[in-house]
């Protein structure tokens, strides 16, 4: 309480209305309208980082990709693109292709599902279940080219590791074309539906400087009409070879940041078309077996860049010589637009939090990554009887 | 425009080198400098830079910790990385966060893992991310172990 004024605390989360991962709001409010957010994060810290700095720099490909399960593809490739960096090696044409047909095809289920979920947010539940129905199509198209649905662990140091045969293109061709028609039907129902207007247009504002300014990246930097785009900007892999547009939008709000993945789906879409057309020939990896991938590995150090679909996740990785890395450092996209893209939160209404917080993408997995390690050091298996005994339920019957 | 012009613009603060990638350098500068660098970028390039990462490494062996800032210089398509070296057992540095806000996630990051101080952010916090129980610890120091049995 200050000055006459009522000021409550509502913690929003860690079991979040939005979303289905941990992280808490603590949210102070005058009467509906927010005045200060603290993010409470820590929930999910299981300490990657840590733990990429005592395995091989081969065992980090696959533990990289269990960061985030929605864009763990992405993550595979900016490591990778990072140990490549520091060795100096040249990626085939028809493996850097590759590598940018499944990151597509992340981009795509990516955006799907935050379309999705927002939509739920909204209270659109039928919306949802359509879009998730169609983004199941999506995952069967990565299960075809990676051979895992969900984790592709498709990358490796120097190309792919698995190749791509030309029966598939088809099937992966009329997949496409089904999406895009859906896309289509989606977009209109975006754009028009007067509900899913009002509950997003004008609301969470961030413009341009203030994009720039508090380092957000992705759709919503894109949102505010901020053209970051590392695909773009600092391009990887066969992205400086195919031709796409970078998607902005001049107003800022939760609607403009949808609207920019709906139209990346789009570019997306296109991509893959052209990759699919035009994937050269020849090998995947650049050595005749993968058995005469690199054991040594220098000094130095190495950066990796790429635009997943939260936007730009980088990798810094400084090697003293050794077979494992001195130092990953992993920045993901979700930190930087959870933790600093808040004050959009600032001056809306309570009933509005989620709809903002969702169209930021956040990735709760992703922002943390540090370990939990009991102090005495013991492995606890706690058995459900002993867990049912401390829970708040059965405290009542007692 | 272009990578001449930037190392015009910092070479009194230091030598701009390439990576092996194009467009990407880095530049060894002195931690009291830091500031000036970023007011300095910031203004050649009209607010149209982010800071993309903080990377603290511990070399333990030399008694100092690199920060590395990696800043995304956007109309000129280039990533510069400022590496500073501070004492490990005095691990401060002055905070950019009022300069760059987007610096205040990343800064308490690097407090909360690696034990740096930055002067002047008044978002710091411990524990950030850690569990309560490491609330006095910081896990990516070279010399951290965890406790066992």
């Amino acid at each position: 309480m200050s000055e006459g004024k009522y000021i409550v605390e509502i913690p929003v989360g860690p079991q979040h209305p939005a979303l289905h991962e941990p992280i808490s709001l603590r949210i102070k409010v005058d009467g509906e309208q927010v005045i200060d957010v603290n993010v409470v994060a820590g929930y999910n810290h299981r300490g990657v980082e840590w733990l990429a700095e005592r395995r091989t720099f081969y065992q980090n490909i696959f533990l990289v990709s269990r960061v985030c399960g929605i864009c763990n593809a992405v993550h595979g490739a900016a490591y990778v693109q990072a140990v490549e960096d520091l060795l100096g090696i040249e990626v085939p044409p028809r493996a850097r292709y590759l590598r940018t047909l499944v990151m597509e095809l992340e981009r795509i289920h990516s955006h799907m599902l935050i379309l999705a979920v927002l939509a739920e947010v909204l209270g659109f539940e039928t919306l949802f279940m359509l879009m998730m129905r169609d983004r199941e199509r999506i995952m069967y198209l990565k299960e075809l080219v990676t051979g895992n649905r969900v984790h592709a662990d498709y990358m490796f140091v120097g190309g792919v590791r698995r190749d791509l045969s030309t029966e598939k293109k088809d099937t992966i061709l009329k997949h496409l074309a089904y999406i895009e028609e859906r896309m289509k039907y989606y977009e209109k129902v975006w754009s028009e539906d007067p509900i899913i207007l009002k509950r997003t247009q004008g609301i969470g504002i961030a413009t341009k400087s203030q994009a720039l300014a508090h380092s957000l990246v992705g759709p919503v930097a894109r949102g505010s009409n901020v053209k970051n785009d590392v695909r773009f900007t600092d391009p990887y892999d066969a992205y400086d070879e195919i031709p796409f547009n970078i998607i902005t939008r001049d107003e800022g709000d939760t609607w403009a940041r949808m609207m920019v993945r709906i139209d990346e789906i789009y570019e997306s879409i296109n991509m893959i078309k052209y990759i699919l057309e035009h994937l050269p020939t020849g090998p995947i990896i650049p050595w005749k077996n993968i058995k005469a991938a690199p054991r040594r590995f220098p000094k130095g150090e190495g950066i990796g860049r790429v635009e997943a679909p939260r936007g730009e996740l980088l990798y810094h990785i400084v090697s003293d010589g050794g077979v494992k890395p001195y130092r990953v450092k992993i920045r993901t996209p979700s930190i930087l637009n959870i933790h600093n893209g808040v004050f959009m939160l600032l001056n809306q209404y309570i009933a509005d939090i989620p709809a903002i917080f969702t169209s930021f993408d956040p990735c709760i997995s992703c922002a943390e990554r540090v370990t939990v390690i009991d102090k005495e050091g013991k492995k606890k298996n706690i058995p459900w009887r002993k867990l049912a005994d401390v829970s708040y339920v059965r405290k009542l019957f007692r | 425009m272009g990578a001449p012009s930037l190392s015009e613009l910092l070479r009194e603060f230091g030598e701009l080198k390439p990576y092996k990638r194009v467009n990407r350098y880095y530049i060894n500068i002195d931690s009291s400098q830091l500031r000036s660098v970023i007011k300095k970028l910031k203004e050649a390039y009209n607010g149209e830079i982010y800071l993309s990462s903080i990377t603290p490494v511990d070399y333990i062996k030399d008694g100092v910790i690199e920060v590395n800032y990696e800043i995304q210089i956007l109309p000129i398509n280039t990533l510069i990385v400022l590496k500073t070296k501070i004492p490990r057992d005095n691990a401060v540095i002055d905070s950019i966060v009022d300069i760059l806000p987007g610096a205040k996630v990343l800064e308490q990051e690097a407090h909360d893992l690696m034990g740096i101080s930055f002067n002047g952010n008044p978002y710091l916090r411990k524990p950030f991310l850690l569990p309560e129980e490491l609330a006095e610890e910081t896990p990516l120091r070279k010399d951290w172990k965890p406790k066992t049995r």
